[in-house]
């Protein structure tokens, strides 16, 4: 991640540039999309929730500290809206999952593994949730997550780790392994 | 099957082994039934993550996102500057509320002198709450003015501080003078849990159950000081 490009293009919005905002959505709005996607696990909530992100990052881009990395913030705003999101449609979520998977993945839609695998991965707590879709659907590097997530690096790595177990854990009491 | 394999084999389907851990992983491979099957499913699963991320359909957000957003917004003008404080009490709301309270000259605790703030040196503010992405604005209970220095009267209204929660001071347009940087906070027997993350720093923090203590500090002089808690004081000093 450029963070001196990201300054820049801040600086040119701020001072009236407001164009140029659509610089810093190009170049986020993918890795932002999968890491809301996978946390909330619904591609139309997704879509809505990362839309969100950037206006509201827009609006407060005064309140945005220079002094910290762009990327840190965007991926803040993100990750708090994707988990709050969940915590208000638990049940929807739920009920949605199974049909969106199907739209990214139809090779996948009879595959009992991958099946399961999303089902451990929607059980997963937050905060190793978030750490899946950083790692995998946005692929983050362990210093960058520990920034955004304002960990040490040997922390994300250890969750990251126990996020893995967690997944194998699960598979294995479904005997997933056994295909 | 010990934490140190274990984090070996994290590297591996990392990337992330060096020479010699390549080699220990070998060993291990060779040696470790256990150690072989943990690697492969944790391979399995590292693999499948890798399919499925590789499905997720792209998207352009940009235009939607371009269309809600206004051309025409000046940073400059609406620019609202934040502090944060996080508040650290072991209550778990230390409510001050505080009613337009009027003081006046006669009222002891404010200290008046000559080179007093012009009303365009007032300090309007908000004391608000962030939820997620949300800013919560308490019912009338947030703003924070201190008016009219030269007269000698100091407006608080009221607001309140809900702890073990994120607050910022929110300084609005009304302060044309005043930024994060003329804000600095004063630690007093209290522990300081955070300074401030916008744009420039709170030095420190008066906080305890029923105190907030915010300083104002105006170039090079000190400062309008209020204070909240079970006796309250509102004070400007100028040199």
């Amino acid at each position: 991640m450029s963070t001196d490009e990201d300054r820049i293009w801040v600086n040119e919005v701020m001072s009236g540039k407001v164009s140029h905002y659509r610089f810093l959505v190009e170049k986020y709005q993918q890795p932002v999309f999968r890491v809301v996607f996978k946390i909330c696990g619904n591609t139309n909530a997704a879509n809505e929730i990362a839309h969100d992100v950037f206006v509201k990052a827009f609006q407060s881009l005064s309140q945005f500290n220079p002094k910290y990395k762009f990327f840190s913030w965007i991926y803040r705003i993100a990750i708090n809206s994707a988990l709050a999101h969940v915590k208000q449609n638990k049940r929807m979520v739920s009920i949605d999952r199974l049909p969106d998977m199907a739209d990214h993945n139809a090779d996948a839609n009879n595959n009992e593994i991958d099946s399961l695998l999303h089902k451990a991965i929607e059980q997963l707590p937050g905060k190793y949730k978030v750490l899946i879709a950083m790692k995998y659907y946005a692929g983050h590097s362990y210093t960058d997550m520990a920034e955004v997530l304002g960990l040490e690096e040997k922390k994300v790595k250890s969750r990251l780790f126990d996020a893995r177990k967690m997944l194998k854990d699960y598979l294995e009491k479904t005997k997933c392994f056994n295909y | 099957m010990k934490k140190k394999d274990k984090i070996l084999i994290q590297q591996k389907i990392d990337g992330m082994l060096s020479d010699a851990q390549e080699k220990a992983f070998q060993l291990l491979m060779l040696n470790s039934a256990k150690a072989r099957d943990f690697y492969e499913k944790l391979c399995l699963i590292d693999q499948r993550l890798k399919t499925d991320a590789a499905g997720v359909s792209d998207l352009n957000l940009c235009p939607g996102v371009m269309d809600n957003v206004p051309v025409n917004k000046n940073f400059e003008v609406s620019n609202r500057k934040l502090i944060t404080l996080r508040t650290n009490s072991i209550l778990k709301y230390a409510a001050v509320l505080l009613v337009g309270l009027f003081l006046g000259a006669t009222f002891s605790t404010i200290i008046l002198s000559k080179n007093e703030f012009a009303d365009k040196n007032d300090l309007y503010g908000t004391i608000i709450k962030r939820s997620g992405s949300k800013t919560l604005y308490s019912n009338g209970a947030t703003s924070i003015h201190l008016q009219s220095m030269l007269s000698g009267n100091v407006s608080i209204n009221l607001f309140t501080i809900e702890t073990n929660s994120e607050v910022e001071f929110e300084i609005t347009n009304k302060s044309p003078n005043l930024d994060a940087q003329n804000i600095i906070t004063v630690q007093n027997g209290y522990n300081i849990d955070q300074t401030g993350t916008s744009i420039g720093d709170i030095t420190g923090i008066i906080k305890g159950p029923s105190v907030f203590q915010l300083n104002v500090l105006k170039g090079n002089q000190t400062s309008a000081v209020f204070r909240i808690g079970n006796d309250v004081v509102a004070k400007a000093f100028f040199e």
